[in-house]
């Protein structure tokens, strides 16, 4: 059994001179090492519900807890520390160069100068920044993709157990977003920390996360692996939901792993390969370029993983 | 002019040292007093209202007449120059600061209090910085007026280079008038270019430009 | 409280004088204005428009600004003598630099987009002038009047100094005489006026910007 990073309790938020509940009745737990998207429009709470972890707004009732502790009874500056924020513009300091940004936190809590000045190096490389090239510059003579790289960096600086994310992409053009992404699961690959990522673009959302938060309305609609949403959707809206924009925009997202199957000796001798770090998509292409019902999937070290049945790709599209 | 300045500098110099030295304090206790109440109007933006309100109306109270108001309290001298020249420069520096904290992206300060920053390390190590050439530029303001101000105060008895400015109107020695406003120039021209290099690099600071 | 019934029975005994200094100030402070508001919202405009006008302006602004009321009155008397020319002539120069950079600010202010838009929809030149820009620097245009008029009635007070009478006097020779009740009557009299002028200028700002 997983550790709980996160859990909500019955938790509500109304603000301030309105009427409507912004989060409504939401309880869910998200476990350790999880990369948990929310998705849902403007206003449907996902930005709010990830805020109240930090708590940049505070919950109006309910209880929210990080691994085991209710967060109100915790030191905000103290826990905030350690968790890592990052949001849609960035909020770099422009005053400050890129790795005085970076180093932010680890100022904060008082590390030495070297320890800063050697993590600062790892991050930047992490996120690919160069070293000597970056570190003097100011945020402003930075490019969004650039920016939100130390934005990124400067939110793992403490090795934080979770990460806070909101919409971080949304400002960027969408080569750039492309690369930031695969960038980013590069990352949590590497780091394996637990993440809660806010995007109100499904295919984003399904890419990324290992399992998806939809809300609407304040209230959770669904809360369950991108593949399950996608086959079995809870109401009209979350089937709305996927169903709207491209299907094969879909697949693209969704990797093999999905819809693999053991196969068995004939399958997998006359099958056509398929390179296991490959998306549905390819599946799907190698398959009709080839008048094929299955493909069988190779692991990079060789193996066979399985097979991928086209009836399991007509299920998921239908 | 010039010899003028050279016989009588005995007079001369003491009124342009008061002239400077009511300036100097005015302007010191009128930034003393108007940074704590702009943080204040900034952070409670009920007050704003009030606040505002008030600056206004006594900022258009003439020089002149307020002085007369102090008058009773204050005497006649240098302290009621100086407090009239305060509650002047509230106005303008209430604006300017606040203004200038206004300005802070609130993604930025959002982003300082998620990492852990408490309310003071986002106020001093944030918003002070980036709210800076604004401030500098309230300052400038606020001091210009006031060495253009601190001329009167000879009215009221204070001192400064308005009691040459004064003296050469009544009696019509143009020589006193022009020497006055000539050294006012100065001090106004100095200031400002003071000012205006230490804004400049407030605001390349703040925007993270190279100096 | 014997203060107050002072000032009464000062200007009691002399109402002409009082209500002849009102008239006196506000007749050099309207007429100034007039002047003022003609000479700076057409350099204020060009200035906007073009750097080669700007430059220059913003520069003598810079230097007349350095400049106390009191000397700019002074400095004009030997060439301009005693009287309300002279008065007027200081009003004048010292109103027109605030006028004029509110009024670049004002028309720097206005999107050129909305009036490229206007002139797009086929609009002259004159038209989008008057039906788009200006209408949209107009709220601005009325602060620096507000402030300027404020500076006006101040500098008003210091025109005793050239003997061009104005509420002024009753403040100087108040003081002068040591006769505080006269101060005050000057100085409640000015400082009353300005809250006014200040004031109604304020609601019309409020009112227009409702408009938008």
């Amino acid at each position: 059994m997983a550790n709980i990073a996160l859990e909500y309790k019955n938790v509500y938020k109304k603000f301030e001179g309105s009427d409507r509940y912004a989060v409504s009745d939401v309880s869910l737990q998200i476990e350790e090492n999880d990369f948990v998207t929310i998705l849902g429009t403007s206003g449907s709470g996902k930005t709010t519900l990830l805020k109240m972890v930090n708590r940049i707004y505070e919950l109006t009732s309910g209880t929210i807890e990080l691994f085991g502790e209710n967060i109100m009874d915790l030191d905000v500056n103290e826990y905030r520390r350690h968790i890592g924020y990052v949001i849609q513009q960035g909020g770099l300091f422009p005053h400050k160069t890129v790795e005085d940004n970076i180093a932010t936190v680890p100022k904060l809590l008082k590390w030495d100068e070297k320890m800063i000045k050697e993590r600062t190096k790892e991050l930047m490389e992490l996120v690919q920044l160069d070293y000597e090239t970056y570190r003097k510059r100011y945020p402003n003579s930075l490019s969004g993709g650039e920016q939100q790289r130390v934005g990124i960096a400067r939110a793992l600086a403490v090795k934080p157990r979770l990460m806070l994310m909101d919409e971080p992409f949304g400002a960027i053009d969408a080569i750039t977003r492309s690369k930031l992404q695969q960038e980013l699961l590069r990352l949590y690959e590497n780091v394996q920390n637990t993440i809660l990522f806010v995007t109100h673009d499904v295919f984003e959302a399904i890419l990324l996360g290992k399992k998806i938060i939809v809300m609407d309305d304040g209230k959770v609609q669904q809360y369950d692996t991108p593949y399950n949403i996608l086959l079995h959707p809870a109401n009209e809206f979350v089937s709305r939901l996927v169903r709207s924009g491209d299907q094969f925009d879909k697949l693209r997202a969704l990797s093999l792993e999905y819809l693999t199957e053991p196969a068995n000796e004939e399958e997998i001798h006359d099958g056509i390969r398929i390179d296991g770090l490959k998306h549905l998509n390819e599946a799907l292409l190698l398959m009709l370029q080839n008048d094929a019902s299955h493909v069988i999937v190779i692991g990079d070290d060789g193996n066979v993983k399985g097979k991928i049945e086209m009836s399991a790709l007509k299920q998921l599209l239908q | 002019m010039f010899d003028y300045f050279v016989n009588y500098s005995s007079t001369v110099i003491p009124s342009v040292i008061e002239h400077i030295e009511i300036s100097l304090i005015a302007v010191a206790i009128s930034f003393l007093i108007a940074f704590p109440v702009s943080v204040l109007v900034v952070k409670k933006e009920r007050c704003s209202g009030i606040v505002n309100s008030v600056c206004n109306l006594l900022y258009s109270i003439p020089t002149l007449a307020m002085y007369a108001a102090l008058i009773p309290f204050t005497g006649l001298g240098m302290d009621t120059a100086i407090i009239a020249m305060i509650i002047y420069n509230q106005y303008i520096l209430i604006k300017n600061i606040s203004e200038g904290f206004r300005e802070v992206p609130a993604g930025v300060i959002e982003s300082a209090q998620a990492m852990g920053m408490n309310k003071w390390q986002v106020f001093v190590q944030i918003e002070i910085p980036l709210a800076m050439p604004l401030i500098i530029s309230g300052l400038k303001l606020a001091s210009l007026g006031t060495v253009s101000g601190a001329t009167l105060a000879a009215a009221v008895g204070g001192g400064g280079l308005g009691r040459l400015l004064i003296s050469g109107l009544a009696m019509q020695k143009w020589v006193k008038v022009r020497l006055a406003t000539l050294i006012c120039a100065i001090i106004a021209i100095v200031l400002t270019a003071v000012f205006h290099i230490m804004e400049d690099r407030s605001l390349k600071n703040a925007r993270g430009e190279k100096h | 409280m014997e203060t107050l019934l002072k000032m009464w029975e000062y200007i009691a005994s002399n109402p002409e004088q009082y209500f002849t200094s009102i008239w006196q100030h506000i007749y050099l402070d309207l007429i100034s204005f007039i002047i003022i508001l003609a000479i700076s919202l057409p350099i204020g405009y060009f200035a906007a428009k073009s750097r080669r006008v700007s430059i220059p302006v913003i520069i003598s602004v810079n230097i007349i600004m350095v400049v106390p009321t009191l000397s700019v009155l002074g400095l004009l008397l030997p060439y301009t003598g005693f009287g309300a020319q002279t008065a007027i002539i200081g009003l004048v120069i010292i109103g027109v630099p605030f006028m004029t950079i509110s009024m670049m600010t004002a028309i720097r202010g206005v999107n050129p987009l909305t009036l490229e838009n206007a002139a797009a929809m086929g609009m002259e030149p004159w038209r989008v002038c008057f039906d788009v820009e200006l209408p949209l620097a107009f709220p601005t245009i009325l602060n620096g009047i507000r402030v300027t008029s404020v500076t006006l009635i101040a500098g008003t007070t210091l025109a005793t100094y050239v003997s061009a009478g104005g509420l002024g006097y009753y403040i100087v020779n108040g003081l002068g005489m040591n006769r505080m009740e006269m101060v005050y009557v000057g100085a409640l009299t000015v400082a009353l006026i300005a809250i006014c002028v200040d004031l109604s200028i304020a609601s019309l700002q409020k009112r227009v910007l409702n408009k938008y």
